[in-house]
């Protein structure tokens, strides 16, 4: 069974969740992602829950189920079956051996989250050279930095390449798991998801302390930053936090862009594959003051971005 | 850098409404005559598209429209003299002089048009086609339903690029003359000499025609017009403007007998006259680019190329190609420009070009790889020395400028028909692994590749007669010097006479051979004969074969199977069609695209062993199938770059994307720019970017008042989406968008 703690010092692997080809949203240019597996924060509105668990899981698309109970042969631990003909899994039971995904003819089971090497990336990124040359790639998460050295060993060997190579991390992590990587970052992106430390922990698990403090000990390193901030509605998009968020980033001397990213709200479908609740499930959206927003951000003399 | 300037000028304006009327009145639409024609590009009785009006027109329940794609402008009658054609009155032959009379007439009532304001003229109601039968005799018929049923077919449509630099050095005077030297040389020689004399008479009917522009010129008191239009009736254009004119005559004179060419290296072409009018005062950058930009909206749908390198290897672009550009970039819409970039290209003109792409969103320039087509024509057999002076000509396809009759646009081997035929075959002897099925598929591309040549022979030995090309054929290399029409079998016109055969469904093969070699191969062991009556039933009843179908890799996942699969098919098809040799001498090659049958062939030919119901479209070209996915863009690019791009002869990516993809970037320009830059550098030929959402495409087709201004890429054309047939708006909605 695989998990984040089998770094093996000679041949270290990562838990990637994916590796997502042809990216034009998560850095400059054109850009391959490798989203690693594995989150120390808990977002309400979370829109990657697989990348949750350091694990390996097992996903059910309902849509494409044939019913055909292959999958409840298979299982040494009888923990699938089909209560009036639907799929049920026990995950928490689950010892992830994925005989069941081997078993399923329609593609609706799927392994998420793979064990890779430094060398089994690098055979990819070679790959796609040609297309990510004048772009790069992103280490993103989850949380890179919960694998922290094969990230920055990959960074590294991405680098020689004369890849262009950027983190995007919470910043929730100790100093040195950054720091060993730092060099081969070309570009940082982090998130501003709320500038009180009560509030971010109701909405993210955490306290922000941790975050802006290595935010700040980032910016004095002279790496170029980029900022991200989701408006959930209701949770962080009121002008009075935004602004205290525009002023956290004025503080920052290598701040190369300031994204504010639009919020749409989930269909729960991407939770019920890994058989667990969407927190916002129920939540009122409410967009009306995005007019506002946008007025109060491009006021801004900072170098902001409000995607649509 | 250039940007587009705001059009303050209420002249150009005013030419840019009227453009849009015409398009958006239907004035402009191009049909064709029937589902079947789309797909086999062939139809009983049918040697071209649906002539509008006239004796062979179709009817209108049956034709299918292609959009706003014609040079033709419509006004919703017939052509008044069709019962006064001299093949009327005096008999009706397959001859080039009893044609070339009926041209003459015909050129001969056709109105001069000059709208207000315009400093470039000319237009036409009616083509050749209304008037004069285009038709092969009957005996054809039997060779193209031979052919037919067994998937292929084909008409004689062109898309090859005639010498317009000879024809500006000339003038018609000078091409007049030399039609009469020919005829002392060939004075003993019955059959040449009426050739020739058809171009005489052709020659002289266009030179009339011009000169009705100049009095008409005169008559509404523009002597400048009149001035540039009389000069070009008989003398060598001077000037720009007189460059441009004489153009926009040449391409009537051609594009009235109802085929479709493209027209060469525009920048090339034009650069002499803009420099000597600036040496002499002339003129200013800008009305340069308004001239251009005139030629333009006269008929957006003249395919001309720009770039590429010169007759040393050298990058060709120059001020010229900025010009032609930004005259494009000032008017925007419906327009056919295509850019070939090269290593060595203006490395600030292309990122333009790749600017004024995403500025209009509809794939105008289409992006090319210049090197790579030189390199596919050398495949072919086109000498390097000639290679050089290619030119992107329509569709996906090119050619060498002058040199080349090469047949195009309109063969198809429909290859999912290829594939449902030998799955009967194999349910009737089953093969006992796959590769004995492939040998089994292309056993049956064989023969239909052997029928398509018996088809195409028997026409070229009549098209010359049928319908001669005589406009295209003046300024043309040799066919002045031979006596021979361009189309003729005998081969003493142009110098390279290859015929190019369209692939139809390539894709859905890939991904139906793959599904075949997993399912009934493979550990499943499915039974052929299930899996032919699954798919001949639209999967009726046998929707958990169809998922099982549909979870085999596909084609534009990059997936190593897909790549080596479709790598080896595209090898072997071009390998048996370049065997096959017509009878002027010269192999069919294949192209991977075909512009019109994908949207109509799922619901006529059924459904296919990749777990595509009949409803759903066909692939396009090699771009993987509609619904399939999502694949991410480097995905399907390195799929495409699994080919061997080189051995055919056009292999567009169609690569549609969703406004999203440029949510978070500056600058949508650059990021194309480095997307085609690199796909070129891995060996792309070819690539087309439309831009759109699927919400804009779907509220056109509910509210198609609100959306009149939008213009897609539909296949080898761009045009506006509300005035295509529902076939293409269907199958554009449904196309792979790449985005967030």
């Amino acid at each position: 069974m695989a998990s984040a703690s089998t770094l093996n010092r000679d041949r270290p692997v990562a838990v990637v969740t994916e590796i997502e080809r042809g990216s034009t949203v998560d850095g400059p240019g054109v850009r391959t992602v490798v989203f690693l597996k594995g989150c120390p924060l808990r977002c309400l509105w979370c829109h990657n829950p697989e990348t949750i668990r350091p694990y390996p899981q097992l996903m059910h698309d309902e849509s494409l189920c044939l019913h055909c109970r292959r999958c409840a042969e298979v299982c040494p631990e009888e923990e699938i079956s089909f209560r009036q003909g639907e799929f049920r899994c026990e995950h928490e039971k689950c010892t992830r051996c994925f005989l069941c995904v081997e078993s399923c003819p329609a593609g609706a089971l799927t392994r998420v989250g793979e064990e890779l090497s430094v060398e089994g990336l690098l055979e990819m990124v070679r790959r796609e050279l040609p297309f990510i040359k004048r772009g790069g790639i992103t280490f993103s998460g989850g949380e890179p930095l919960l694998q922290p050295e094969w990230t920055a060993e990959a960074a590294r060997a991405c680098r020689e390449l004369g890849l262009h190579t950027t983190l995007d991390t919470s910043l929730y992590c100790d100093w040195g798991s950054l720091d060993i990587g730092l060099a081969h970052y070309s570009l940082v992106m982090a998130d501003l998801k709320h500038p009180d430390s009560l509030r971010h922990q109701e909405l993210t698990g955490v306290p922000n302390e941790l975050i802006l403090d290595n935010l700040y000990r980032l910016d004095h390193t002279g790496t170029p930053i980029w900022l991200r901030t989701p408006l959930i509605p209701g949770l962080n998009d009121d002008p009075e936090t935004v602004e205290e968020m525009l002023g956290i980033a004025s503080g920052l001397k290598h701040l190369e862009r300031y994204e504010f990213l639009p919020y749409n709200p989930l269909t729960p479908e991407k939770y019920a594959k890994l058989g667990v609740d969407y927190p916002l499930a129920g939540h009122a959206f409410d967009y009306s003051n995005r007019e506002e927003l946008r007025s109060l951000i491009s006021q801004s003399d900072l170098p902001v971005r409000l995607i649509r | 850098m250039h940007k587009e300037r705001p059009l303050t000028e209420p002249r150009m304006k005013r030419l840019i409404d009227r453009r849009d009327e015409l398009a958006l009145s239907g004035q402009r639409n191009l049909y064709m005559d029937s589902v079947e024609h789309g797909i086999y590009q062939w139809s009983k009785g049918s040697a071209s598209f649906a002539p509008e009006t006239g004796k062979l027109a179709a009817a209108a329940t049956e034709r299918v429209c292609l959009g706003d794609h014609n040079c033709r402008v419509g006004i919703g009658m017939p052509f008044p003299y069709c019962d006064e054609m001299p093949s009327v009155r005096e008999g009706y032959e397959h001859a080039p002089l009893n044609w070339a009379a009926d041209y003459a007439f015909f050129l001969s009532k056709l109105e001069p048009e000059i709208h207000p304001g315009e400093r470039i003229v000319g237009e036409f109601h009616w083509q050749l086609d209304e008037a004069r039968a285009q038709q092969y005799p009957e005996l054809l018929d039997e060779y193209g339903e031979r052919a037919k049923g067994l998937g292929a077919g084909g008409s004689c449509q062109s898309h090859t690029c005639p010498d317009l630099a000879q024809g500006l050095r000339r003038g018609w005077r000078g091409i007049l003359e030399k039609v009469l030297q020919s005829q002392e040389t060939w004075s003993a020689d019955p059959e040449r000499l009426e050739y020739l004399q058809a171009a005489e008479v052709s020659c002289r009917a266009i030179m009339a025609y011009i000169r009705k522009y100049a009095e008409k010129a005169r008559e509404l008191g523009d002597p400048d017009l009149a001035e540039v239009c009389e000069q070009v009736a008989t003398e060598p254009p001077a000037t720009l403007r007189e460059a441009l004119q004489w153009i926009q005559f040449y391409q009537l004179a051609e594009r009235v007998i109802a085929h479709g060419n493209g027209y060469g290296r525009l920048d090339m072409l034009l650069l002499p006259y803009y420099e000597a009018d600036l040496a002499a005062g002339r003129i200013t950058r800008r009305e340069a680019i308004e001239l251009v930009a005139e030629l333009y909206l006269k008929y957006g749908g003249n395919y001309f190329s720009l770039g590429g390198r010169d007759q040393t290897g050298a990058d060709a672009t120059s001020e010229m190609s900025w010009i032609c550009l930004e005259a494009y970039d000032l008017i925007g819409g419906y327009s056919c420009l295509g850019v070939m970039w090269h290593p060595d290209i203006d490395a600030d003109f292309y990122q333009y070009a790749c600017e004024v792409v995403a500025r209009h969103k509809c794939a105008t320039p289409a992006l090319l790889n210049y090197d790579k087509m030189y390199e596919s024509e050398v495949v072919s057999g086109v000498k390097p020395e000639d290679a050089w002076n290619i030119s992107y000509s329509g569709c996906q396809w090119y050619c060498v400028v002058g040199k080349e009759y090469c047949d195009q646009d309109k063969n198809v081997i429909v290859l999912i028909q290829v594939l449902l035929r030998a799955l009967r075959e194999a349910v009737e002897n089953p093969p006992p692994d796959f590769e004995v099925f492939y040998e089994l598929y292309m056993k049956n591309v064989e023969e239909a590749a052997q029928a398509l040549l018996e088809l195409k022979n028997i026409q070229y030995h009549h098209q010359y007669k049928v319908w001669p090309e005589i406009a295209t054929s003046l300024i043309s290399e040799q066919c002045l010097e031979t006596g021979r029409d361009i189309t003729d079998w005998r081969h003493e016109g142009a110098y390279y006479n290859f015929t190019s055969v369209n692939l139809l469904g390539f894709t859905n093969v890939v991904d139906s051979l793959l599904a075949i070699k997993e399912q009934v191969y493979g550990s499943a062991k499915r039974s052929l004969a299930k899996l032919e009556a699954a798919v001949r039933t639209d999967f009726a009843q046998a929707e958990d074969l169809r998922r099982e179908l549909l979870a085999v890799p596909k084609f534009g996942s990059d997936h190593p199977e897909a790549n080596a699969l479709a790598k080896r098919l595209a090898a072997d098809i071009a390998h048996v069609l370049r065997e096959k040799v017509n009878c002027k001498g010269f192999p069919m090659r294949p192209s991977l695209f075909q512009f019109m049958g994908h949207a109509l062939a799922g619901p006529y030919l059924g459904a296919t062993p990749d777990g595509r119901h009949a409803a759903e479209p066909l692939a396009q070209g090699c771009n993987p199938q509609h619904g399939r996915g999502p694949f991410a863009i480097t995905e399907v690019g390195a799929s495409l770059l699994a080919l061997d791009q080189k051995q055919h002869i056009g292999a567009p990516w169609q690569c549609e994307l969703d406004d999203s993809f440029f949510r978070t970037c500056d600058d949508p320009g650059a990021l194309l720019e480095a997307l085609s830059t690199s796909y070129f550098e891995s060996g792309g030929l070819h690539v087309n970017f439309n831009i759109t959402t699927v919400e804009e495409l779907e509220d056109a087709v509910v509210h198609p008042e609100k959306h009149q201004s939008l213009v897609v890429k539909v296949t080898g054309y761009s045009a506006h989406f509300v005035k295509l047939s529902s076939h293409y708006q269907q199958e554009i909605i449904r196309r792979n968008r790449i985005g967030t």
